[in-house]
């Protein structure tokens, strides 16, 4: 016999393939058959059947205090809120899934397994059973009211029995006990938690932590009672604050106790072995059923994975390394006998009732030898902790309170045996003022590496008494090779001066004594409209190389009229006068907006055809978009006039405003992608483009947290989550690489596109001239702490105003390209000359090199000759 | 010959486009001061109408195979210079696609590919002494703008 006949379905008859079954349909188990299944395409040979004790698909357990939340947005017909695959995947004709079956049974001489329905034959089978709640033997833990926090239906008793309630106690601070008391908190109870030991979190954070934890966790309104072991719960006696009685009475071992309605247990899970155990399997000392690095037990037709597994003596009670278990039982079961689970990092990092938590390691410092340095910020709410060992060379643990985006850094260096640096404290000290200030540079650094100038010679010129940008330039020569280190050489100036006393003047040049800052504000304040008028009102003389990109900048900024219409023309840089960016022979490249990257094989042959018409130079940019270079002055209306009729808008490459938003091919395409990163990616490059601000604006969305777009290098990078999308600001690549930093968590798309909206408006507010988002979040006083302050939680109520000029900018957006072709004035300035034909491309020197044209090498400056 | 010599890159335009009157001193030094302008070997090329010009901005023309970059500030004295297009640092012909800047009531185009500045008044580079633009004498007549030619021998030394 293979199958029950009351089970069986006819279609699958016909196929006498092998029987793999599943008992436990949770996370991992879950995870297991998206494996498997994946591995099995096109194949027959197995069919696998999944057993599950509940009455719903596996969901997502970890989230599982969102569940109320998610209750009320997501409309009944819709699939259930944290279900993890779609209905769709429980279609697949090699998968049978049997809810509400649970085993009672293995009989392992027969290969058979046995439910309430019948017995069923396995060639194979996986046991992910996970774990159950751990119930301490507290007296009346049996009476109505006291429940356990770990399913959907644990939720649902837990709602049921809240109606009428006001308050609810967890016993357990661990992790899952403050999951639990959040979703108290969002049911509108007073939220209490109990805890034994006499700090939160005692198996991941140190004592300090955990106090820092409490404070912010009571600040949330939750209240924490620690070192308290409950002893009995009774009926309570106690009246509410409205007259009404409470339910419970929780009494503790020190005489005191806490009347409530409802109490949830939460004091740690057990593996859930019994049906191992019944059918004779090794189990450990304390439970689990014991594994080998197959995730084979001790009858090798049987594996186990997940939190019932256990590996070496060690139970994982986490999800991750319940996803290796699944991801390695699935390859040896495929026949890949490479494949081992070798044990797993158990670091965490999470959002505990909005407070984020992180353990790496060995938090407690209970190596021998160890060393450990701190940083603790009462007013912010911030702890954090390195463990290193006794030479100080190697991160041993960490913990954090308060914000986890020094996690990531640290768990590499704890996970790969990094050497860590010389001041390892760099590590966890707040980065508002990064590295980008210039008095971490040494002094044989250097600043200038075209004309090779060190920041000794900017320092010894200073010395001599030269006090202005300019003089610095012409006696030591730096920046004025490719210009690329000027802001950085201004800003070792001014820290140079400042060093010696001199005050340092902020004016943006000699004809207007402000700021870039101060001068947005007097347009604004002004509704100044052209620089003429800004300079008869506030400044001086006739403007400069300097003044007049900034201020056509400023005035782009606030009103976006375009910027080629008759006041702003004279104040453009050559490369926003031709939308076009100028190269090394004067001639122009071409780049058309692939918004995210995304291009249709007839959009490409455009561009192709386009390219090999003008004998463009083609290179892909790093920006995910094509860059056409060698055009002259009179072929670029030619050439977009072709491209805007195929449907291409200017790429916006020439302009201080939004270059790119890369990214990765996402949810759509890639087996791992937890979010459609593409079509984010496309929204945000079509809503920002054109917006015009202090320096070039990068962007980039990953589809998960593999981060294929290198998002963390962008001015604005956003990785999906789960959840929805993190999202990490002010980093860049360049000179100066940086990091960017985490600055808000598991956005929804429409808090994302509020948030970026604001940043960006109060960056082109607030920046200085020529200035990335990084080194203006170092000029923030109190950094990234600063910046989230007023972007996310509007401590300077400008949200409304940031998002009604954001509206505006992005209302009055026009492609530049299309309004120069249709106003023939502006048309007529694309001449090489006013007076001759267009010169032939070929004296610009060009010179072939792989298939293409490129400026000759040996360009110099011809003989000055007049004729006659 | 006289009259087009007064008309000379001047805001003495005779042909009262700009209204201001003829203070020519400071425009013929800056483009004749060491030309012989009376010689019998002057000669003429068209370069642009008015309205190929943009203010405050610049535009490359030839003279020939000589390729020069106009630049027209009105209001000014003068208010239109003529120098040569080519970028000397790069060879590339770039300068009229320079801005036009204003240090000490001097005027200066910034190269558009490394930003070196250029006086428009004699082409000295303001921050490399060993670079400099060919500056070339220019007038109007009749909304248009020519240049003055000379022999060759007598061409302005470029430095």
């Amino acid at each position: 016999m293979t199958k029950p006949s009351k089970m069986t379905e006819p279609s699958k008859m016909t196929k006498p393939s092998k029987q793999l079954m599943v008992v436990g349909n949770g996370m991992v188990g879950q995870h297991f058959l998206e494996q498997w299944l994946s591995q099995q395409v096109g194949s027959d040979d197995w069919h696998v059947t999944v057993f599950a004790a509940e009455n719903r698909p596996a969901y997502d357990r970890v989230h599982l205090s969102e569940y109320f939340q998610l209750m009320q947005k997501t409309p009944s017909t819709e699939q259930p809120p944290l279900q993890l695959a779609s209905n769709d995947f429980y279609q697949q004709p090699q998968l049978s899934l049997k809810l509400n079956e649970p085993v009672l049974a293995i009989d392992r001489q027969q290969q058979q397994l046995r439910t309430a329905h019948g017995s069923y034959h396995y060639d194979a089978l996986v046991l992910a059973t996970g774990s159950y709640p751990f119930v301490p033997p507290i007296e009346g833990r049996e009476q109505p009211h006291c429940l356990v926090y770990r399913t959907l239906d644990d939720l649902e008793a837990i709602y049921q029995s809240s109606q009428g309630a006001s308050s609810g106690v967890v016993i357990g601070g661990g992790l899952l006990g403050l999951e639990a008391a959040n979703a108290l908190k969002q049911l509108g109870l007073q939220a209490h938690v109990v805890e034994f030991a006499p700090q939160l979190m005692p198996v991941q954070l140190d004592a300090a932590g955990g106090s820092m934890l409490r404070q912010q966790i009571e600040a949330l309104g939750v209240q924490v009672h620690t070192d308290k072991a409950t002893q009995r719960i009774v009926k309570s006696t106690q009246r509410t604050g409205e007259g009404k009685e409470h339910r419970l009475q929780l009494e503790f071992n020190d005489g005191s106790s806490l009347a409530t309605d409802l109490v949830v247990f939460s004091a740690g899970i057990r593996p859930q072995d019994a049906l191992a155990k019944a059918a004779g399997l090794e189990l450990g000392e304390r439970g689990g059923i014991v594994i080998d690095s197959s995730c084979r037990t001790s009858d090798p037709a049987i594996y186990a994975i997940g939190e019932c597994a256990l590996w070496q003596g060690q139970l994982f009670g986490l999800v991750a390394p319940g996803y290796q278990m699944a991801r390695t039982a699935a390859a040896v079961l495929a026949g890949d006998s490479s494949a081992s689970f070798q044990g797993a990092d158990m670091s965490t990092k999470l959002k505990l009732l909005g407070v984020d938590v992180g353990s790496i390691g060995d938090a407690h410092g209970r190596t021998p030898g160890a060393v450990s340095l701190y940083y603790r910020n009462d007013k912010a709410g911030h702890y954090r902790k390195l463990v290193l060992d006794q030479d100080g060379k190697q991160l041993l643990g960490a913990v954090l309170v308060g914000d986890n985006s020094y996690y990531d850094a640290l768990l590499s260096f704890a996970l790969h045996g990094m050497t860590l640096p010389a001041e390892p404290e760099s590590l966890i000290l707040p980065q508002g003022q990064t590295s980008l200030t210039p008095t971490s540079l040494p002094d044989s650094a250097t600043i200038c590496s075209c004309h090779n100038v060190s920041k000794a010679a900017i320092c010894q010129a200073v010395d001599q008494g030269v006090t202005e940008l300019a003089g610095i330039k012409s006696c030591t020569k730096a920046a004025t090779g490719c210009g690329g280190c000027a802001s950085l050489l201004k800003n070792v100036l001014e820290q140079e001066l400042t060093s010696r006393g001199v005050s340092v003047s902020k004016d943006l040049c000699e004809h207007f004594g402000y700021s870039r800052q101060e001068l947005y504000h007097l347009v604004r304040v002004g509704k100044i409209r052209t620089f003429d008028q800004l300079l008869q009102q506030h400044g001086k003389g006739h403007g400069c190389e300097i003044c007049k990109p900034a201020v056509a900048s400023i005035l782009a900024s606030c009103w976006n009229e375009p910027i080629l219409a008759k006041p702003h023309v004279s104040l453009q840089d050559t490369n926003d006068t031709f939308l076009a960016n100028m190269q090394k022979n004067g001639t122009y490249s071409v780049v058309p907006r692939i918004p995210g990257g995304e291009i249709t094989p007839d959009m490409l042959l455009v561009l192709g055809e386009v390219g090999r018409k003008y004998q463009l130079y083609t290179k892909i940019t790093g920006g995910q978009r094509i860059d056409l270079f060698g055009a002259t002055l009179d072929q670029l209306p030619l050439i977009w006039q072709e491209l805007i009729d195929a449907g291409f808008e200017t790429g916006h490459a020439y302009g201080k405003s939004l270059r790119t938003v890369k990214s990765c091919v996402g949810s759509s395409w890639c087996r791992y992608g937890v979010q459609d990163s593409v079509s984010m990616a496309i929204l945000l490059e079509n809503r920002y483009k054109g917006v015009r601000a202090p320096h070039k604006i990068k962007m980039a969305v990953s589809g998960c947290t593999r981060e294929c777009a290198e998002a963390q290098s962008k001015d604005v990078g956003v990785i999906a989550t789960e959840n929805g999308w993190n999202l990490y600001v002010c980093g860049n690549g360049g000179m100066k690489p940086r990091h960017a930093d985490l600055f808000a968590t598991d956005l929804t798309d429409d808090q994302l596109i509020r948030t970026i909206d604001r940043l960006l408006m109060f960056y082109i507010q607030t920046a200085d001239r020529l200035q990335r988002t990084s080194v203006w979040l170092g000029t923030l006083d109190g950094g990234l702490d600063y910046l989230k302050a007023v972007i996310l939680d509007d401590s300077l109520q400008l949200g409304e105003q940031l998002d009604a000029q954001m509206a505006h900018l992005i209302a009055e957006y026009q492609c530049e390209w299309k309004t120069a072709l249709n106003d023939p004035e502006q048309r007529s300035r694309f001449r090489s000359f006013v007076n001759a034909a267009p010169p032939e491309r070929a004296s610009f020197g060009f010179q072939p090199e792989r298939g293409q044209l490129i400026p000759s090498r040996t360009l110099e400056a011809p003989q000055q000759e007049i004729k006659p | 010959m006289n009259a087009p010599l007064q008309r000379l890159v001047s805001n003495a335009d005779t042909n009262s486009r700009t209204g201001t009157d003829t203070a020519t001193g400071s425009a013929t030094d800056n483009s004749l001061g060491q030309t012989p302008a009376h010689q019998g070997s002057l000669a003429s090329l068209p370069l642009a109408s008015l309205a190929d010009l943009v203010p405050w901005s610049g535009v490359a023309a030839k003279a020939g195979s000589q390729e020069l970059a106009l630049f027209y500030l009105p209001g000014q004295s003068p208010e239109l210079y003529a120098v040569s297009h080519r970028d000397p640092a790069t060879g590339a012909a770039v300068i009229a696609h320079g801005l036009i800047g204003e240090s000490q009531g001097e005027f200066y185009v910034a190269s558009p590919l490394h930003k070196q500045q250029y006086r428009l008044s004699d082409g000295c580079c303001l921050n490399d002494p060993t670079l400099s633009l060919q500056v070339y004498p220019v007038y109007w007549q009749d909304d248009r703008i020519w240049l003055m030619q000379y022999e060759a021998e007598q061409l302005p030394q470029t430095g």
